[in-house]
């Protein structure tokens, strides 16, 4: 292999490696993603498990959580039955195995579980606890009925048969008639005489049955060994030997030294002093760094300085380094690949950041540094090769050598579970079916190896599986259950005239929002689509700093927007500018020198005390802080008109690539085919006067999160804008769609808008429960009873939203009052301690494109993206093609992340947010030194449900099938059944669930919705996730009469 | 009038300084007994027994001007007595404890509160409230102490509290090796305050701190020690300070303590737990003034710890290290200030910088959005700020410093190295003579060590 | 009736010298453990308050006698054993094994209940007998170390009697050989080999059932510091050298182990050790330290060996090196691991603080210098505390389902015994008061020349 050979070896290795590295980028651009996005390619089930396998992580929630859900009902027999039907097949299910049906061994196993002690431990638990002494406990009355049954005649008949020496080798297991006695004495007290054992299976069937079915047990394992084979792990690292070997881990020494110069490396400000040489790139400047004279004094690093220089001044670069380090370290080339893998993942936070930088250096916050993850790579096997030396020394005497660890290694080889741990997972069996030791002992060798086979096969992975298929099963039928009723009688159901229309983001926080808009106002119809509304822009506002995109994040927008003041305030604008950025250069100089010394000293010895207020205001009295806060902005922000320069002007834009403004033509575009896809572009060309058309208000509503004490802020804000807010995309949406220009030109290519609509943009605050509406003063008369009607009907909708938000925040009481609701999402908002500000995408689980009408009433507790599709203006599919391929990779991600960062948080989140430790403006750390964590902390993911999207297209399966092509991605997320995907026919109301073979029928049982007047009376006084329901309002019936209870 | 101001005095030094010991003894109970109380019960039990406390510590202002004295002592009664030795519960209010009761009361309440919500849900949220209740009595303790022995018994209490609380994420590896060097390192210092307390005992026959100043109100106490013991007795302070204020050269474990959640990092690093070592020895002050060379010391040992941390602080990379660098100089330079014999300056410079300090890292998470704010106002990137010291050196002086203030002037490297290495080495060396002593009284299989080490497999992917 | 066959003194030893014949009869584990738990409580009750029954204290011919200080040790050690009776694991508690444990207590109290040098010296040979029986079923090399020291010491100990120590003529080279047996009994350096290996090789109990009483001290008291004021400090001085060395030397041992019962008999040696500095001081402090030390670090470690004995039928070996996990699964146990730990170290708020301040504070009248190396044992024996608890209980969390927190005898017994080292420490008052009196009557009979020169 020569070098050039050896480079791109290498260079693909790196490639393999980057795909498993997290894709989390900065941490002020957060954007959700499935977390195991490089796994698509293979099925869900098997993907999840082999993910696990390399990240040592947890593929689904632990077998104990799901039990619970089962005993509450949140999983029912039922549903853990279809499953285990669905994964044999009928016949197979009903196919005995040591004469019971397999599924009802299985079922017996999910139910009541096996425990699986390892090594002393379960020797603890038969000596010192009463594992031996009574049956299982919460054996159901059948089977323990057949055990102690089955128990007494066999003993009886053994013991006229055998004799009492014989069964006291029975009952103690030892074989030695002498020493069974004597232990038979110890245990029991008793002497092995027939009375006593007569009178021991008479008085004690349970003791008996249990001590003898586990000795049973021990020897049926004795006949059958164990055949599973042990994986092993492949291409290991230097490390996972030397620790196997000496349990010492060369990671403990390299980690905390590549984390302070990756850290340092990729800073993106918060430190003073940057690190020197980094324009260089990681490879030169660490090496640079790492070959000062009087390095550390730590005996690992003692050759360092040493090799640093000859690597600098022999001038290789990072990817022939690494090869030179794979080299000397002995790793065939057939091997680099997943050696490349296993290198970077224990740090894989920092390799993957490396990697994004590398990829996407403009989302950089400021400094974008030359970062390359062959860099890091060549660092790092630097470091490891040295450390492994250096611990192979100290412990074995020897220098490194893969081989003689191997060799060292190989008697120590783990060979599955012992005899005793095998059996008692037998002796558990047994008795969930009712199986006495004579039953075993009386077995058949092909019989028993069935028997065995079968519990070690469904093991504790597999009974996950089970599990977690049942558990998204209950709530599937839930919803479709819902959506089937509901469609029946939206059919017969066509809407009527509207006053007011609001279009809103698809996100699923807005599904309440949008429910308490319908039900506070009639007269008010909703939509869902993407929340940057078709207009992806740069933009800047008047007190923005930087102009930032706002649009998915696989766009790169071409077009800048800014926001301009009216020319009357500038003046005033002017000054409070120059205050603020006096203000602001003083917050910062204050904050950058009570860090220093000199300054730091005279600051804190003659002002430090002053602190104490805003520190007892802002822990103590939040909302009085945020108050006082909210009046000193007051003085240093503009307020008044301002407008946004959405029109294409000749100006060059600042930015390199973006023009400035949207010409018209392209402003026609964006309006054009948003309301294609909304539906309402369809609705205007129906002939015919058809009901609900556009109404003469439409509010363009976007979304963002404010929060303090929040690093993984933008993480809660639109996903659609790539985690930015989505208030000035809708604004200069309403100002597209306004513009008469616009409106002609959409005239002519036959969409003609009402002269009497008026689009509105604003945002809401996703966290505060609040709304900003945009350029209301240039809204004239005609149009002040809707806008009147619009803010009312907004403002009561939020403080209900409010309301119900809070049921699922343990901190606010359930009996809280409507009026408090707004107050206390406030409050969280303003807190700096509150690490639960708001809830994010938490429970998320359903997507549903389609009409309004399927879903309008029904109660889906904010776990519903909702995104609007009218199936009937869309024959050739082309609007759902854009429409799905625009937001099911985007909600999948969100659900996807929530799904891994749920199930293991430490392992795909990030765990607690409680130490995290923001770490050169990039993303966060737990303690002082750890890898860069990326994922959800614990917090965001808590209350979530982890289950595939099941998401619910209103469309003929199809036209579904006929929009995926065979690349696609969104094949790929289907096929392999990283989403649920149903079809739900527009006409009849057929439902197909996608499963391993397409979409199969899937018939919901007919059910009545439960019915409520009010959101709240479904609701009331119930923390946990609930189900579906009807919410209409009944005739004569004031809206909100349960309120004034 | 002045009476009831004095007995007033008393009575509010005691509530002061037994809220948060019947917090203690109320969650510690609970737990104890195997009915740790609700979150909702804790909560209220925390806020009850810090308001209490603060609201008994601000009491105490008005009441140390009104009483007209300028301190007083609080006898509570004998712990136990024998043969003329005896330990005597008493309770110093002076115009040196009481600004440092109330900054710890104060402090107890704010992070109290703070922490409330913020563990809300915390599996170990009864475990940090516990833990934080001892650091409240161990602190009081220190501060309203009358004695040095009560005195060393409020500074073990932080001591072990604050260990249990860095590793207060015991599922990781690296809390709890940081929260073990956080604890040999506290040790071996507080034997400097042991030894100093015996030595005291031994020279002044007394370890009563109103007797340490001749009975005179501080700052005016004069020791009639003999120079050579108050030299003596003051640097084992000295080094007892250095151990709990993270002075060089033990700076190593501030970093490695942060750990812990983000509030009992405020109150330890940045408040309370690093400004004990000035307090004690401005307690101690009448030796120090007898003591130059102990005094002298300081003054070296403060500068060379701001001077550390102010190089060390500029180029860390996350925020709770920059705070607690930015911390550790200031503490350097108040301990310069007590070596000086500045006596008033460094009592408030310890309570601005503690107030200013927890409060920033209290925002510390809140960082990201505070600096998008002032780069708003500011209206672009914030200029790398703060004098780089090291532009003034030539470039190869400028690298080679950076490595050291990098890796932190190797200071934990060099411990490890000069002082646990070789003492590990000799235990080692102990532990094979013995073994092979064992085995040739009574044959080999006698000290044959245990199963094969078999490291546990898969801590990592 | 009782009074025609025993007098008091003799009651406690032989109610369990009988029991132990009881139990080495039983059949079941049950039924030994019941017969053992009820003599072992039953002599608990009688040493606390047996007093009020109106038997007389002193046995005919005066060969038993309970004064001042059997009065507390009684107790003490009664207490102490029936917590290892009730806690051990079922494994521990077969009739052998019991039978061996209520021999040993019978033993040990009948030690404590003279002071005859004749009967000390026999009981004295006669009290490592059982723990040996018990110590070879498990391991003979080790039974073997251990036989070796303990029948040197019982050898050096009758030939020291028999020189006429404890007497009131003592030659100096009695007083030497009872020296030597006390430092071999005690595991001071250099005849300390055998504590590890009894902690290592051994059940808990049987290191516990050793150690714990303190012979060692028991005899200095009775024999050595009468003597001293006819020898003058001399022997005694040497003795609290020894033990200081071995409190330091067995602390730097502690801190480097990688195996925890090993560790453990360090500790307990170094902690141990400093019960005798107090003793050996003579001062009047220094003694009630020292008598302090004796009963709260034997609870402390009584406890911490109990709970180690817990955790280690639960897990197997337990070692320092790794972070085993498991906090979440037993929180009790770590918590009262932690807390009897830092007890045993003289954490403030526990008995220990008040035994160490007293102890340090009597040795510094004398020997300033001791004071600093008790310090320095004490801390660092509580960093092998600190390391034990995090290793120990500390790290990831454990994917078994099964649950092996504590069972209700354990809890039983490691709450208690927190509780009372808890409660004594914060009312340390008549503790030390009953202590008092014991100290006056040693300094009383030890006719003590004037300490060298200190301050006091």
């Amino acid at each position: 292999m020569n070098d050039s050979q050896a480079a791109s070896r290498l260079q693909s290795a790196l490639e393999h490696a980057a795909h498993l590295l997290p894709a989390q980028g900065p941490i002020s651009v957060f954007v959700h993603h499935n977390t195991l996005h490089a796994f698509e390619r293979m099925p869900f089930d098997t993907a999840v498990v082999e993910a696990a396998e390399l990240y040592g992580t947890s593929p689904f929630l632990p077998e104990a959580r799901y039990r619970q859900e089962l005993a509450r009902g949140r999983i029912l027999r039922r549903d853990l039955l279809a499953v285990l039907d669905a994964d044999l097949g009928p016949e197979a299910a009903c196919q005995p195995v040591a004469g019971v049906p397999r599924r009802e061994l299985r079922m017996a196993v999910l139910v009541n579980g096996l425990d699986a002690p390892r090594g002393r431990e379960l020797g603890w638990l038969l000596e010192e606890t009463d594992a031996l002494r009574r049956p299982l406990e919460g054996l159901d009355a059948e089977s323990l009925e057949k055990l102690l049954d089955s128990t007494r005649r066999w003993f009886l008949a053994e013991l006229a048969g055998r004799g009492p020496e014989a069964m006291a080798t029975l009952l103690t297991g030892e074989v030695d008639p002498g020493r069974a006695a004597r232990a038979l004495a110890l245990e029991l007290g008793i002497g092995p005489r027939r009375g006593d054992l007569e009178q021991l299976i008479a008085l004690q069937a349970g003791h008996v049955a249990a001590r003898t079915l586990w000795h049973a047990s021990v020897r049926a394992c004795g006949r059958v060994p164990y055949s599973r084979s042990v994986h092993e792990a492949r291409s290991p690292r230097p490390r996972d030997l030397l620790h196997a070997a000496t349990g010492q881990d060369p990671d403990e020494l390299v980690d905390p030294l590549m984390i302070r110069l990756a850290a340092s490396f990729l800073d993106q400000g918060l430190s003073y002093w940057p690190m020197p040489d980094r324009e260089q790139g990681f490879w030169r400047g660490a090496l640079g760094h790492l070959s000062q004279p009087a390095g550390s004094p730590e005996s690992w690093q003692q050759s360092l300085p040493g090799e640093a220089r000859r690597l600098l001044e022999s001038g290789v670069d990072a990817v022939g380094s690494a090869i030179e380090s794979l080299e000397l370290l002995g790793v065939e080339a057939a091997e680099w690949s997943d050696f490349t893998a296993r290198t970077l993942l224990p740090l894989r936070g920092w390799a993957g950041m490396f990697h994004q930088l590398e990829e996407r250096p403009d989302r950089v916050p400021a400094h974008a540094p030359p970062a390359r993850l062959a860099d890091f790579l060549a660092v790092r096997l630097l470091l490891d090769r040295l450390a492994a030396e250096h611990v192979s020394r100290a412990e074995l005497g020897d220098g490194y050598s893969a081989a003689r660890l191997l060799a060292i290694l190989e008697g120590r080889q783990s060979r599955g579970p012992t005899r005793e741990e095998r059996a008692f997972a037998l002796f558990q069996v047994a008795q969930l079916v009712g199986l006495a030791a004579g039953d075993i002992d009386s077995m058949e060798r092909p019989e028993l190896v069935s028997l065995l086979d079968e519990i070690e096969w469904f093991d504790e992975l597999e009974r996950r599986r089970h599990f977690h298929l049942a558990y998204e099963r209950r709530y599937r039928e839930g919803v479709l259950e819902a959506l089937a009723a509901r469609a029946a009688a939206s059919r017969a159901n066509k809407g009527s005239e509207k006053r007011l229309q609001v279009i809103c983001c698809l996100d699923e926080r807005e599904e309440s929002l949008r429910r308490h808009l319908e039900e506070a106002e009639p007269e008010c119809e909703t939509f869902g689509t993407a929340g940057f509304f078709g207009v992806a822009m740069y933009y800047r506002g008047i007190l923005d700093a930087f102009a930032r995109p706002l649009c998915p994040i696989v766009i790169r927008p071409g077009h800048l927007v800014t926001e301009q003041l009216d020319e009357t305030l500038e003046d005033e604008h002017r000054r409070k500018t120059l205050v603020r950025r006096v203000l602001g250069r003083l917050r910062s100089a204050l904050a950058v020198s009570s860090r220093t010394l000199a300054r730091g000293t005279l600051l804190t010895a003659a002002l430090g005390t002053l602190a104490a207020l805003p520190l007892v205001l802002r822990v103590l009295f939040p909302r009085l802080a945020a108050w006082l806060r909210k009046r000193g902005q007051l003085l240093t922000r503009t307020r008044g008109r301002t407008r946004l320069a959405v029109d294409a002007s000749e100006t060059p834009a600042p930015l390199p690539g973006t023009r400035a403004g949207f010409s018209v033509a392209e402003q026609a575009d964006i309006v054009g085919r948003l309301l294609e896809e909304l539906g309402i572009a369809g609705r205007l060309r129906a002939p015919g006067p058809g009901p609900a058309r556009v109404a003469r208000l439409v509010l363009v509503l976007g979304h963002g999160s404010s929060s303090l004490n929040n690093p993984h802020q933008a993480a809660y804000d639109c996903g659609a804008c790539g985690g930015g807010r989505g208030g000035a995309n809708a604004r200069a949406f309403a100002q597209m769609a306004n513009d008469p220009r616009v409106r002609e030109l959409l005239a002519s290519r036959g969409l003609s808008l009402p002269a009497d609509t008026r689009f509105v943009g604003a945002q809401h605050d996703t966290c505060e429960d609040a709304i900003y509406y945009y350029d209301l003063d240039g809204i004239g008369e005609e149009h002040a009873a809707e806008l009147r009607l619009a803010r009312h009907a907004m403002s009561r909708a939020l403080a209900a939203n409010a309301h119900e938000r809070c049921r699922r925040f343990e901190s606010a009481p359930l009996w809280l009052e409507r009026e408090d609701a707004l107050a206390h999402v406030e409050a969280r908002a303003q807190d700096l301690a509150q690490p639960r500000p708001e809830l994010g995408h938490a429970t998320n689980a359903t997507l549903v494109v389609g009409r309004r009408e399927l879903t309008r009433g029904l109660f889906l507790d904010r776990r519903a993206f909702l995104a609007s599709y009218d199936p009937h203006h869309d024959a050739d599919g082309a609007v759902l093609s854009r429409i799905l391929h625009a937001i099911l990779p985007v909600c999948a991600g969100i659900n996807l992340e929530y799904y891994f960062s749920r199930v293991d948080p430490t392992g795909f989140g990030c765990g607690t947010k409680l130490p995290h430790n923001i770490v050169s403006m990039l993303g966060v750390m737990d303690g002082h030194a750890s890898d860069l964590r990326a994922g959800l902390p614990w917090q965001m993911v808590e209350i979530h449900e982890p289950m595939r999207l099941l998401t619910v297209v209103e469309s003929p399966k199809e036209r579904i099938l006929g929009l995926m092509g065979p690349r696609d991605p969104l094949r790929r997320l289907v096929a392999n059944r990283w989403i649920q995907l149903v079809a739900l026919d527009p006409d009849t109301g057929r439902m197909h669930l996608f499963g391993e073979t397409g979409f199969e029928p899937f018939e919901p049982p007919a059910i009545r919705l439960a019915r409520v007047s009010h959101s709240f009376d479904w609701y009331r006084m119930r923390r946990d996730s609930l189900s579906c329901a009807l919410v209409e309002r009944r005739e004569n019936e004031e809206a909100g009469a349960t309120w004034s209870r | 009038m002045e009476s009831v101001a004095e007995a007033l005095m008393e009575a509010l030094a005691l509530v002061a300084l037994t809220a948060p010991m019947c917090l203690l003894a109320c969650l510690g109970l609970m737990g104890l007994i195997g009915r740790p109380p609700t979150e909702q019960i804790t909560g209220r039990l925390v806020t009850a027994g810090f308001l209490t406390s603060t609201f008994a510590a601000l009491g105490l202002i008005p009441a140390l001007v009104l009483s007209g004295a300028r301190q007083a002592q609080v006898e509570l009664g004998t712990w136990y007595a024998f043969e003329g030795h005896a330990l005597h519960l008493t309770l110093q209010v002076d115009r040196l404890s009481v600004p440092f009761v109330v900054l710890t009361a104060l402090l107890l309440g704010v992070v109290g509160s703070f922490s409330h919500r913020y563990l809300h849900r915390e599996p170990s949220y009864g475990r940090f409230f516990l833990l934080l209740a001892l650091l409240g009595s161990g602190t009081m303790l220190v501060v309203l102490a009358g004695t040095a022995d009560m005195a060393f018994a409020g500074w073990e209490m932080v001591g072990v509290s604050s260990a249990l609380l860095v590793g207060f994420f015991y599922e990781r590896p690296a809390p709890v090796r940081n929260a073990l060097w956080v604890f040999v390192i506290y040790r071996l210092c507080d034997v400097g305050l042991f030894a100093g307390i015996v030595l005291l005992h031994h020279t002044v026959g007394s370890d009563s701190f109103h007797l340490l100043g001749a009975g005179r109100s501080w700052p005016n106490g004069v020791s009639t020690a003999p120079i050579g013991q108050a030299t003596a007795i003051s640097i084992l302070f000295a080094l007892a300070a250095m151990g709990k204020s993270a002075l060089v050269p033990f700076s190593g474990w501030l970093p490695r303590a942060m750990e812990g959640p983000t509030p009992s990092s405020a109150i330890f690093y940045g408040a309370l737990s690093v400004h004990l070592g000035p307090y004690l020895l401005l307690r101690a002050a009448p030796l120090l003034d007898r003591a130059p060379a102990a005094a002298a010391l300081l003054v070296v040992v403060g500068a060379l710890t701001a001077l550390h941390a102010t190089l060390v602080g500029r180029v860390q990379t996350d925020i709770k290290c920059a705070l607690a660098y930015a911390s550790l100089t200031q503490v350097g330079v108040i301990f310069v200030e007590i070596g000086l014999g500045f006596r008033l300056l460094p009592l408030a410079h310890c309570v601005g910088h503690a107030c200013l300090r927890s409060l920033q890292i209290l925002r510390a998470p809140s960082m990201l959005s505070d600096v998008h704010e002032v780069e708003a106002a500011v209206g672009g990137i914030l200029p790398r700020s703060g004098i780089v010291l090291g532009q003034l050196l030539p470039t190869a002086a400028q690298r080679w410093m950076y490595r050291w203030a990098l890796e932190r002037c190797y200071l934990d490297a060099l411990l490890d190295r000069c002082a646990i290495g070789p003492f590990r080495e000799m235990a080692a060396a102990a532990d094979r003579f013995e073994r092979r002593w064992t085995d040739r009284l009574g044959g080999t299989e006698v000290s044959a060590a245990g199963p094969d080490p078999q490291p546990i497999s898969g801590a990592k992917p | 009736m009782i009074e025609s066959i025993f007098e008091f003194p003799e009651l406690v030893p032989a109610l369990l010298a009988i029991a132990s014949l009881a139990v080495d009869r039983s059949l079941s584990v049950r039924a030994a453990t019941r017969i053992g738990a009820g003599a072992a409580a039953a002599a608990c009750a009688l040493t606390v308050g047996g007093w009020q029954l109106g038997l007389p204290l002193e046995s005919q011919g005066g060969h038993f006698t309970i004064d001042v200080l059997s009065r507390v040790l009684l107790p003490y050690v009664t207490f102490a054993f029936l917590c290892i009776l009730v806690a051990s694991p079922r494994r521990d508690r077969d009739p052998a094994s019991l039978a061996r444990l209520l021999l040993a207590e019978a033993l040990v109290a009948a030690l404590f209940s003279t002071r005859s040098p004749g009967l000390i010296a026999a009981f004295w040979a006669l009290s490592p007998v059982p723990v040996w029986a018990a110590l070879r079923a498990r391991s003979r090399p080790a039974a073997q170390v251990f036989a070796l020291y303990a029948g040197t010491s019982a050898a050096l100990l009758a030939a020291g009697v028999a020189l006429g120590s404890g007497g009131e003529d003592p030659s100096a080279a009695g007083v030497v050989m009872v020296a030597l047996a006390i430092l071999m009994h005690k595991g001071v350096m250099p005849f300390h080999s055998w504590v590890p290996v009894l902690f290592e090789k051994g059940a808990m109990w049987t290191a516990l059932a050793y150690m714990l009483p303190q012979a060692g001290a028991y005899a200095v008291m009775r024999l050595l510091v009468p003597a001293a004021g006819a020898l003058g400090r001399g022997p005694l001085w040497a003795i609290a050298t020894a033990a200081l060395a071995t409190a330091l030397y067995g602390a730097v041992l502690g801190v480097g182990q990688r195996e925890a019962m090993r560790a453990l008999g360090f500790v307990v040696m170094s902690q141990f050790a400093l019960v005798l500095v107090g003793l050996d001081t003579v001062t009047s402090v220094g003694l009630l330290g020292g008598l302090t030390m004796w009963l709260s670090s034997g609870l402390a470690l009584t406890g911490l060996g109990l709970a180690l004995r817990a955790l280690e039928v639960r897990r197997g070996t337990l070692r320092l090196d790794i972070l085993s996990g498991g906090h979440d699964r037993m929180p009790l146990l770590a918590a009262a691991f932690l807390i009897l730990g830092l007890a045993s170290v003289g954490f403030p708020g526990t008995l220990g603080f008040v035994a160490e301040d007293l102890l340090v504070r009597g040795a510094i009248g004398t020997y300033p210098h001791v004071g600093i190396g008790i310090v320095l044992a004490t801390a660092l024996n509580g960093i092998t505390i600190l390391r034990a608890y995090l290793a120990l209980f500390c790290g990831a969390r454990e994917a078994s389902s099964v649950a092996v927190g504590l069972k209700p005898r354990e809890t039983l017994v490691l709450t208690a015994l927190v509780l009372l080292l808890l409660f004594t420490g914060l009312i340390p008052g008549p503790v030390v008061a009953s202590r008092r009196e014991a100290v006056r009557a040693a300094l009383h009979g030890a006719k003590l020349p004037p300490p060298p020169a200190g301050r006091h």
